[in-house]
């Protein structure tokens, strides 16, 4: 998933898009530096030390990982994918949530 | 000796030996099927090497199969009333419903029906049968079955077995709304019908551990709050230097949120 998600945000970088992360990690600080090493640059909250079982998994019911929620730029949930789903109908459904965004943006 | 016997009828390429030893066991019967399931994936694989193309080998055979279902009557039968009689019946449900074998042949599925039709008639009051309904193992076949032997439980005096009696089919319902969004008025009869069951079983430990009440109020507020079409929940809260954000800093922009781990 890594590889894909790095090309991601390199692909979108000037586009109305942004991957934000939920890592649930427990022990942050041992796995800081293999973060670095995947050149993970994204911005990701963090689930504590209870990590899967932490309030943010626990508050979006999130039991399997990955879970992705797709997220349009109202802020309403528009796909959600529990596994990863594939890089085609990951990308398509983003090129045509930025579409919309940036139509929103013109008028 | 059991499992060097069932080796060396392996490698002979026989079915395995129905063993009447009295000292079998579930457990002895469990190890010797997954044994055996690694021995014959082992056996796949080397064979797949030599014929890039060519056959696939089972992981389980027909013969196989009859010979551990064979085993485990063979428990039931010696073992009236102990924890082992229902374990036995348990273990027939679990063989039974493995991919392993396909088709099912009509032998294994009666091994299933003669199985279910005792568990569910001997042990109806019986708290072991709340985590064998969570999971009830079942042919495809079969299928059709479960839902009136799970019906049946409601009539238990077992208070666990009630309560996931009722709970199966409610959790179905709320794992296929997750999926695909449900209209206004079935997300509400749902919900409505997951408050009247916590209000009647909500104090009943689950068997994935919490309560049933936990699991009603996870499960409305998903319902109701992260489905799609829905405006998604704040987050707020530390990034991975410590520094807050908020989910909502980013509207405007399409979000792909990753709930993801190195592990």
């Amino acid at each position: 998933m890594f590889p894909h998600e790095r090309s991601l945000v390199a692909k979108l970088k000037d586009e109305p898009f942004a991957l934000i992360g939920v890592n649930s990690d427990a022990d942050l600080a041992a796995m800081k530096p293999k973060f670095k090493e995947e050149q993970i640059t994204w911005r990701s909250f963090w689930c504590g030390e209870d990590a899967t079982q932490g309030p943010i998994p626990r508050a979006w019911n999130v039991r399997g990982w990955p879970t992705l929620f797709l997220i349009d730029h109202t802020g309403t949930i528009r796909h959600k994918w529990v596994g990863s789903p594939s890089e085609e109908t990951l990308d398509g459904a983003i090129d045509a949530l930025v579409a919309e965004a940036k139509a929103a943006a013109k008028k | 000796m059991r499992k060097w016997l069932l080796a060396a009828c392996l490698v002979a390429g026989a079915s395995p030996p129905v063993l009447a030893q009295e000292d079998d066991t579930v457990g002895a019967i469990q190890n010797d099927y997954y044994s055996t399931l690694n021995a014959n994936s082992r056996k796949a694989q080397e064979a797949a090497k030599k014929t890039p193309q060519g056959i696939q080998l089972p992981l389980l055979t027909e013969a196989e199969l009859q010979g551990f279902l064979e085993r485990c009557w063979k428990i039931y039968d010696v073992s009236a009333g102990e924890p082992a009689e229902f374990e036995a019946l348990n273990q027939v449900l679990v063989l039974a419903a493995a991919p392993y074998v396909q088709p099912t042949s009509d032998k294994t599925l009666q091994a299933w029906r003669d199985a279910a039709a005792k568990l569910f008639a001997d042990y109806l009051d019986d708290d072991r049968m709340a985590a064998l309904v969570i999971n009830l193992p079942a042919p495809a076949k079969a299928k059709a079955e479960v839902d009136g032997y799970v019906k049946q439980l409601a009539g238990s005096k077992s208070v666990a077995v009630k309560a996931a009696a009722a709970f199966k089919p409610l959790s179905a319902r709320a794992d296929a709304a997750a999926d695909a969004p449900l209209s206004p008025e079935a997300e509400a009869k749902l919900c409505a019908d997951i408050e009247a069951f916590a209000a009647q079983h909500g104090a009943v430990a689950q068997v994935r551990g919490g309560t049933y009440a936990e699991w009603a109020k996870n499960t409305t507020h998903a319902l109701k709050n992260l489905k799609i079409g829905g405006i998604a929940p704040e987050i707020e809260g530390p990034d991975l230097d410590g520094v807050n954000f908020k989910l909502s800093d980013y509207r405007g922009k399409v979000v792909l949120l990753d709930f993801w781990g190195y592990w």
